[in-house]
C-alpha cells in the first residue's frame, strides 16, 4: 500500500486536518488514481454506515429545499443544465478521442510555463458554425480515464460566448481560478481570459476579439493563481499536475 | 457497541426476502435519482422522504449538534442537487454515495469550525426512531460483518479507534487526546490499520468468490 493510498484511505476515515482534506480534494480533480483510491477506501469502510441511526428531519427541511429549488430553476435556464447534464453523460465515451487529444496537448508549449493545475475538464461546444443547423453539442473531457470533470465549458461559436461552471471544483481560499486560452496565432504564451471569481456561478465571457475558427482549433486551461490572477500575465500556479488537455472540433 | 443495530436486524429464513426488498428499494433509488438527474424535483422530493432519516442520523452523530445538523442537511441535499449527474450506479449504491456525501461534507465542517461548540445532550443522547432506510440491510449488514471481523483482527485499542474515528468524525488530534498518545503513535496506528484492512478484506473478497 503506497502513500498515495494511504493518504486516500485515512481521506475515506475522514482523521486528516481541513487543510489536508483541502489539499487532497484540489488533488483528486487531477489525479485520477488518488480519486480511485479514495472511492475505492470510501466504499470499502461504507458497511460502517450502517452504525449510524437514521432519524426523521423535521419537516421545516424539505419545505425549504423545495423552496430554493423553486428558486433555482427560474433563475436558471433550464437548457444549460440539461446540456451540462448532457455532457457528463456523454463525457465518458469520448475518452478514446480525448486520450488522442492529450497527446497534442502535452505536446503544446502551454507546458514551457509550468502551466500548473490545469483543471479545467470538459467543454461543451455548440458546433454552429461547422454544422448549421442545430447539431448535437459536441462533448469532451479534458481529464485522463473516467474522473469526474471539475468544470464544464461551453461556447456557443454564434455568438462567440464562452460559459464556464463548476461541476466538482470547490472555491479556493486565498486563491483564484484563471482561465486561459492558447492558439497559434496569439503567439506562444497563453492568454488570460480571465478569473473565475465565484465558483458559485457561471463565468460568461465574450470571445469578441478571436474568429470562430481560432476559437475551434484553441487549447483552454484554468490554472490556481493566487488572488487578482497570474502576477506574471502566464500560467504560475502550484505545479499540482501537469496534465494538459486539449479539444478541437 | 456497534455490531448491535436493531435496523439490521433479522434471520437468515428471512434474507432472500429481504434481498429482494433490499433490490426493489435499491431500484427505486436508482429510478429517482435518474429522474433528479435531469431536474425532477417531485423525484427530489420523494428520494428525500425515503433517504432523509439516515442522512440526519448520519449528521446528527458527527456534528453533535442539532441546529447546526439541520442545516448540514439542507447543503447535502442541495449539494445532490447540483451533482446528481456525478453519480454512477455501476460503482456504487445510491444510498451509499449519498451517506458518503454527507459524511465528509459532517466532516469538512467539524474540521472547518474553528473552536468546539456546545454539543447538544439530545443530539448525543438521542434514541433511534427507527425510521425506514431504504436498500442496505442485507447486503450491508454481510459486508459490515466482514468487516467487523477484519477490524477484530487489527486488535484493540486500534479497532475500536478505527470505528470512533468513522462513526463520530474524530480528527488525529482528538484521536490522541482520547487514547492518550502522542500524534505521530496516532498515525502510525491508523495506517497499520488501514493497511491490515486491506489486506484482511482482499482476502475476504477472494475467498467469497
Amino acid at each position: 500500500m503506497n502513500e498515495k493510498e494511504l493518504k486516500a484511505a485515512e481521506y475515506a476515515l475522514g482523521t486528516q486536518s481541513q487543510s489536508e482534506r483541502a489539499a487532497i480534494e484540489q488533488e483528486r480533480l487531477l489525479d485520477s488514481e488518488l480519486d480511485a483510491f479514495i472511492t475505492t477506501w470510501e466504499l470499502k469502510l461504507a458497511p460502517m454506515l450502517a452504525n449510524f441511526e437514521s432519524e426523521t428531519p423535521p419537516q421545516y427541511i424539505l419545505q425549504q429545499l423545495q423552496k430554493e429549488l423553486a428558486m433555482a430553476a427560474q433563475l436558471e435556464p433550464q437548457e444549460s443544465k440539461l446540456a451540462a447534464e448532457q455532457a457528463v453523460v456523454d463525457a465518458h465515451s469520448e475518452v478514446v478521442l480525448l486520450q488522442r487529444k492529450l497527446k497534442r496537448w502535452q505536446r503544446a508549449s502551454f507546458t514551457g510555463y509550468a502551466m500548473a493545475a490545469t483543471l479545467l475538464a470538459a467543454v461543451v461546444f455548440n458546433s454552429v458554425v461547422v454544422e448549421p443547423t442545430a447539431p448535437p453539442p459536441f462533448v469532451a473531457v479534458f481529464q485522463k480515464d473516467d474522473a469526474q470533470p471539475a468544470f464544464l465549458m461551453s461556447v456557443d461559436l454564434k455568438t462567440r460566448t464562452l460559459k464556464v461552471q463548476s461541476v466538482t471544483a470547490e472555491g479556493l481560499t486565498g486563491e483564484t481560478y484563471q482561465l486561459w486560452i492558447k492558439a497559434d496565432e496569439l503567439g506562444p504564451s497563453p492568454r488570460s481570459l480571465g478569473l473565475l471569481s465565484s465558483i458559485e456561478k457561471p463565468m460568461v465571457k465574450a470571445l469578441d476579439q478571436f474568429t470562430p475558427e481560432l476559437i475551434q482549433s484553441a487549447l483552454f486551461g484554468i490554472s490556481v493563481e493566487p488572488m487578482g490572477g497570474s502576477p506574471t500575465g502566464v500560467p504560475t500556479g502550484p505545479a499540482i499536475h501537469g496534465q494538459l488537455y486539449s479539444v478541437e472540433i | 457497541m456497534v455490531q448491535n443495530n436493531t435496523e439490521f436486524g433479522g434471520d437468515n429464513i428471512n434474507n432472500s426476502v429481504e434481498a429482494k426488498n433490499d433490490e426493489a428499494a435499491a431500484n427505486r433509488l436508482v429510478e429517482l435519482m435518474q429522474l433528479v438527474q435531469v431536474g425532477d424535483r417531485s423525484a427530489f422530493t420523494q428520494f428525500y422522504q425515503l433517504t432523509s432519516a439516515k442522512v440526519f442520523g448520519i449528521l446528527l452523530q458527527i456534528i453533535r449538534q442539532r441546529e447546526t445538523a439541520e442545516e448540514i442537511l439542507q447543503e447535502v441535499y442541495i449539494k445532490v442537487w447540483r451533482k446528481a449527474g456525478l453519480f454512477q450506479r455501476e460503482k456504487s449504491s445510491v444510498i451509499t454515495w449519498l451517506c458518503v456525501i454527507a459524511r465528509n461534507h459532517a466532516i469538512d465542517h467539524l474540521r472547518k469550525r474553528q473552536a468546539p461548540q456546545e454539543e447538544d445532550e439530545e443530539s448525543i443522547n438521542r434514541a433511534a426512531d427507527n425510521a425506514p432506510t431504504p436498500s442496505e440491510s442485507f447486503e450491508i449488514r454481510r459486508d459490515l460483518e466482514r468487516l467487523e471481523f477484519c477490524l477484530t483482527e487489527v486488535g484493540e485499542p486500534q479497532a475500536e479507534m478505527v470505528r470512533h474515528a468513522y462513526l463520530h468524525g474524530a480528527s488525529r488530534q482528538e484521536l490522541a487526546a482520547r487514547y492518550s498518545q502522542p500524534l505521530g503513535t496516532i498515525k502510525t496506528w491508523l495506517h497499520r490499520s488501514l493497511k491490515h484492512l486491506k489486506s484482511c478484506l482482499g482476502n475476504a473478497e477472494g475467498s467469497k468468490s
